[in-house]
């Protein structure tokens, strides 16, 4: 199973995307800053915006699953229940899973942007796609709610998944990191060889790679973890 | 200094919060009541209770707001347009306008933007753009509702050095980054609507060693290096 951009260009006047990469089984890290073309590569990579040249190539792709930034877009369901059951997955475990057990029969649109971002994740997190690509997962969720989205992606050992974001602070195990800048994709590597090359790497973990130390993955366990080890 | 007495607003219940002058965090939960201390400045709600900024009621005083994603919240075409719109909605002259507009946009470092369509614009220059109408009107206080955890490390220094040097007397940011919150002057820690504590930054952050709200720094630190 395979995602590849076969040199994917998309002109946006001033701006474009270039994009040649091949994303393969595992979880993938895609960091940048903002503008520098993450949502526009996802869009793309989900089919849902056409690139001007080159192809995207899925071979051994049964299901692609993009979720978006603001969940506000995605949403269908006018409560909880309807939204979980638009997914078509089981509400009782979600609903548990997110904090709103009780509360499955809320207004959809009472919800803070926290819960509704948590209620859409966790709908994603739960399907078993071949193709999950998310759009800047941590926004708008405390460090309770980052460090579920985490584990849960760290969790997911099956298919392809992208993690497209700027967040600095909680980051999931993953096995690739892509930096991204100004509408270019290029691959860092395989995780933990690659940190030391990694542009958009966090101060804290420059910080340990300056005294030599290279974490076994990215998680704040394990960087916790890296740590403590050097103390002892 | 800004005093809080006898507040009530959805499940926020202050009895009795002075705060002094500089940029304050709001930090807390998703739900702990952060964007409702922050409604309670903007004039739109209803709350029982006194606030008072440097002892005139809050009604009374100019705040600026920025909200989580302050672009959505764009009324005009263009930048100029945009940034002028409190001075025009305030019936300042043309020409005074035109002087403050130049100079709001020198500040916010985004006087070549001016003839931009808003919506061409980055994120990190949207803000700036926002952050610039949020001080037209020169506000005693400026409501930062996470409006910056969406940008970038490094755009993001920017956007606050815009705050830090040419913000109003009072700033109160909700951030759920309390890497952030290290910096700043003091930190108002809220859990279900009520205050678990208020103090500077090293202590009230300290006082999350152990839980996610751990700025990664520390994680580190903590562990020995």
């Amino acid at each position: 199973m395979e995602l590849v951009c076969n040199q994917v260009l998309l002109d946006r006047g001033t701006w474009k995307l270039h994009a040649d990469a091949c994303f393969t089984e595992g979880r993938h890290l895609v960091t940048g800053p903002v503008g520098c073309g993450k949502t526009t590569l996802a869009l793309v990579l989900s089919g849902c915006e056409k690139p001007g040249k080159g192809r995207v190539h899925k071979p051994g792709v049964r299901s692609v699953l993009l979720s978006l930034q603001f969940p506000e877009y995605q949403v269908t369901g006018s409560t909880p229940r309807e939204e979980i059951c638009s997914w078509q997955i089981l509400p009782e475990q979600v609903l548990k899973e997110c904090g709103l057990a009780g509360r499955q029969d809320d207004d959809i649109e009472s919800l803070s942007q926290g819960e509704l971002k948590t209620l859409h994740l966790a709908c994603v997190l739960s399907r078993n796609d071949d193709v999950l690509i998310l759009d800047e997962p941590f926004s708008t969720l405390d460090p309770y709610g980052k460090g579920w989205v985490c584990d849960r992606i760290s969790q997911r050992n099956t298919g392809i998944t992208l993690v497209m974001t700027h967040e600095q602070s909680f980051f999931p195990r993953v096995d690739h990191i892509w930096d991204m800048a100004a509408g270019n994709i290029t691959y860092v590597g395989r995780v933990p060889e690659c940190l030391p090359r990694w542009m958009h790497a966090p101060a804290a973990l420059r910080g340990l790679l300056e005294q030599g130390i290279i974490p076994s993955n990215i998680s704040r366990e394990d960087l916790r973890g890296a740590a403590c080890r050097t103390r002892a | 200094m800004i005093t809080i007495r006898g507040l009530k607003f959805r499940t926020l219940t202050i009895g009795h919060l002075d705060v002094p002058p500089g940029w304050t965090v709001l930090a807390g939960l998703n739900g702990s009541g952060k964007s409702s201390f922050i409604e309670c400045f903007t004039g739109f709600s209803t709350f029982s209770g006194e606030i008072s900024i440097d002892a005139k009621p809050v009604g009374g005083c100019p705040t600026g707001w920025l909200p989580p994603f302050p672009d959505r919240g764009f009324v005009f075409n263009t930048v100029e347009d945009e940034v002028a719109s409190p001075l025009r909605f305030a019936g300042v002259p043309c020409k005074e306008t035109q002087r403050r507009l130049l100079v709001l946009a020198e500040r916010a470092g985004i006087l070549e933007l001016l003839d931009r369509e808003v919506q061409t614009l980055s994120g990190g220059e949207k803000v700036l753009a926002a952050l610039a109408t949020a001080l037209a009107t020169d506000p005693v206080v400026l409501l930062i509702d996470e409006a910056f955890s969406s940008l970038d490390p490094g755009t993001r220094d920017r956007v606050e050095e815009v705050v830090r040097v040419y913000g109003p007397r009072y700033v109160i940011e909700a951030t759920h980054d309390t890497g952030r919150a290290l910096m700043r002057d003091q930190v108002i820690l809220l859990e279900k609507g009520n205050i678990l504590a208020m103090g500077p930054p090293q202590e009230v952050i300290g006082r999350l060693r152990g839980t996610p709200f751990e700025p990664l720094e520390m994680v580190i630190d903590g562990a020995g290096l």
